[in-house]
């Protein structure tokens, strides 16, 4: 993995000049141009909601908080998305939620995706029955829970502790049952792949060689199996943006006044007949990322399945 | 044939990871089945199969147990908030078996819960059991008939998919599913409950009848909601299946012979796009509940998710314990079914030796 890096940017390598300048950005944008058009499609859309987040509160002159106009007026030029009951700048709330759910998505994501890989892939590779048993029932009885049903639980145990460092009310407890039930999934992926690995010559031979269980672990395996876990954890990406919007619904998540886009949903449910603006964009917010990541999810599981084997 | 399938796979049926499990998963896969790795006789499946379930109820009521307490402090307190009275306090001590030794509690908690007795509701002062039970008839009515509407919508829109030469129907079905796939079902809940319910009156905007035929009244717009979820699923897989047995020899054999496309699809192409499509309802019977609860506590149906909302508003603990333990239980066994409903229906798993 590292030595393929290094060959490929090439930093001390006089003969290949034009690497050298592929810079990360760039990279992606080129592999993302191998996927297809309905990958770069996903990617726009993705970028363009992540960027809207990212840069719309930073360069708003307004507090998404502040009271700006007239409640509940209708979208225009200056109010994208209108204004909510407090008259405040819907579309400016939108972004700054977004950040709250997609920050969510992606830590609860990446935790899960780091340690349900390396839990599944050294259970796997230690081939101790025991552990094996032990872990995979553990798994299997996780995975048996509902997540919204282990979610809800989760979060009313933990309701009483507020947030943690920067993290808002209610998030810590939301991210704590997204990878208690999330990184199940993933060791069960990485566990079905080691299973496939580990009697492949590559790692037979490594084995031979008197490398160690880590070393065969870390530079043998991790790399192969995680092809196969993050391509799924693209796809992981839209479950939880759902999961994360569907539980105001149900009096739990997020807790306000932070905006968040299920928060923000409904509470707009009660004006649904005068003002559908309030609901209908963090809607459209959710519905565009869900969008994106999936196009981009597809073509990646697509690729990965193609060159895998 | 199963590694690169597998990642496929569970991308497109969300909470898969299952089928990619090798000890269950030469089955769920079907056709891969005799190049599983690990070939077992199928006697010898279907007892670690079996045996797998009352390891997995056990692990359940674990989790549960633990859950409850590894809360920080007196969890009796943080149950009932600060301000609970002492006497509340201490009954519900008393009540959640907190004043004996933890091993002991465990005891307690498994031989109450293998004797059907998950508690007492602290709210409305009856037996967990008696609000769950009721609930879940709603519950699995909402869950079947969004598994049926799925079937309906997604087999046809599959084989179509997958049989058409035409780039711009493939393509647009595809985006059709990638679409339902990235909308929550509670999105499209609300927008049935605004378009059908409110606007058009095609039906009561939520409630519950008292009759059975009454009940279907009530249920199948949320069960169309919640079908968004299964769809794009379905619609997947039975594309997928259908380019892969449309590859396969036989087919064009029976091409060969003359019959028609309608007698191939129906007769030839669907049978082998059932197992996959058992396996995947089974495999998606959590997610199903989840979203369950969800449109539940949009439609206002009495569902399970409506108890368990309920009960978390109330910090009714013994409740959501009951649903919880419940629900979990629900899975396990639909999943078994649907392992057990593979193994009846196809030959090729039932002689695997």
């Amino acid at each position: 993995m590292s030595t393929t890096t290094e060959i490929l940017l090439g930093a001390n390598d006089p003969y290949d000049p034009p690497v050298v300048k592929a810079r990360l950005l760039p990279r992606i944008g080129k592999y993302i141009r191998t996927l297809g058009w309905s990958a770069t499609a996903g990617a726009l859309i993705l970028a363009g909601v992540l960027g809207s987040c990212i840069f719309v509160p930073i360069f708003s002159s307004q507090s998404p908080d502040a009271f700006v106009a007239k409640p509940l007026l209708r979208p225009s030029g200056r109010y994208l998305f209108g204004t909510d009951e407090f008259g405040r700048n819907v579309f400016l709330r939108v972004c700054d939620a977004g950040r709250i759910d997609l920050l969510i998505a992606a830590i609860g994501v990446l935790s899960a995706l780091t340690i349900g890989t390396l839990v599944g892939i050294s259970v796997t590779a230690a081939r101790r029955r025991v552990w094996e048993t032990i872990v995979m029932r553990l798994v299997d009885s996780i995975i048996a829970f509902p997540f919204v049903v282990l979610v809800l639980t989760f979060v009313v145990i933990f309701s009483e502790s507020s947030g943690l460092g920067p993290l808002p009310r209610g998030v810590p407890a939301l991210l704590g049952a997204i990878f208690l039930w999330d990184w199940t999934i993933y060791a069960r992926l990485a566990r079905s792949r080691t299973l496939e690995l580990r009697e492949a010559e590559f790692v037979v031979a490594a084995r031979l060689l008197g490398y160690s269980q880590q070393r065969i672990v870390l530079r043998h395996l991790l790399p192969n199996v995680l092809r196969t876990t993050a391509s799924y954890a693209v796809a992981d990406t839209v479950i939880i943006l759902t999961i994360t919007a569907s539980l105001p619904f149900l009096g739990a998540g997020v807790q306000p006044p932070t905006p968040e886009w299920g928060q923000m949903m409904f509470e707009g449910q009660t004006f649904l007949a005068q003002a559908p603006w309030i609901t209908l964009g963090p809607a459209l917010a959710l519905a565009l990322s869900g969008i994106g990541v999936t196009l981009l999810a597809d073509a990646i599981i697509n690729r990965s399945s193609r060159t895998q084997l | 044939m199963e590694g690169p399938r597998a990642p496929e796979a569970s991308g497109l049926v969300k909470r898969s990871g299952y089928s990619t499990e090798p000890e269950l998963g030469g089955v769920s896969t079907g056709p891969s089945a005799s190049g599983s790795k690990r070939d077992r006789s199928a006697v010898h499946w279907l007892l670690r199969r079996l045996l797998q379930v009352p390891i997995v109820t056990a692990c359940v009521l674990l989790i549960v147990f633990i859950l409850l307490r590894v809360v920080p402090g007196n969890p009796a307190v943080t149950l009932l908030g600060v301000h609970a009275t002492p006497s509340a306090v201490a009954a519900l001590r008393h009540e959640m078996n907190l004043n004996v030794p933890l091993p002991d509690q465990l005891w307690l908690f498994v031989r109450n819960a293998a004797t059907g007795n998950l508690g007492n509701s602290l709210v409305y002062n009856v037996p967990s059991t008696a609000l769950i039970i009721p609930a879940l008839g709603t519950t699995l009515m909402l869950t079947s008939g969004s598994v049926i509407i799925a079937l309906f919508i997604g087999v046809p829109l599959g084989l179509l998919a997958g049989f058409t030469r035409s780039v711009a129907i493939d393509t647009s079905i595809r985006g059709i599913a990638v679409t339902f796939l990235a909308i929550p079902a509670f999105l499209i809940g609300f927008v049935l409950l605004l378009v059908a319910a409110l606007k058009f009156h095609l039906a009561p905007a939520g409630g519950w009848g008292s009759t059975f035929l009454g009940d279907i009244q009530y249920v199948w717009l949320p069960a169309a909601a919640l079908a968004a979820y299964l769809v794009p699923v379905v619609i997947r897989a039975v594309r997928q299946s259908t380019k892969q047995t449309l590859e396969l020899e036989f087919i064009e054999a029976t091409i060969a012979r003359g019959v028609s496309t309608a007698r191939l699809a129906v007769r030839h192409v669907l049978p082998n796009s059932l197992l996959p499509l058992i396996a995947l309802i089974g495999m998606n019977v959590g997610g199903l509940l989840g979203g369950a609860v969800v449109i539940e506590a949009i439609f206002n149906l009495p569902g399970v998710g409506t108890v368990l909302v309920t009960a978390v508003n109330n910090r009714d603990f013994p409740v959501i314990q009951g649903t919880t333990v419940v629900v979990a239980v629900l899975v396990i066994l639909v999943n078994l079914g649907a392992d057990l409903l593979s193994f009846v229906i196809d030959p090729r798993i039932r002689d695997a030796e």
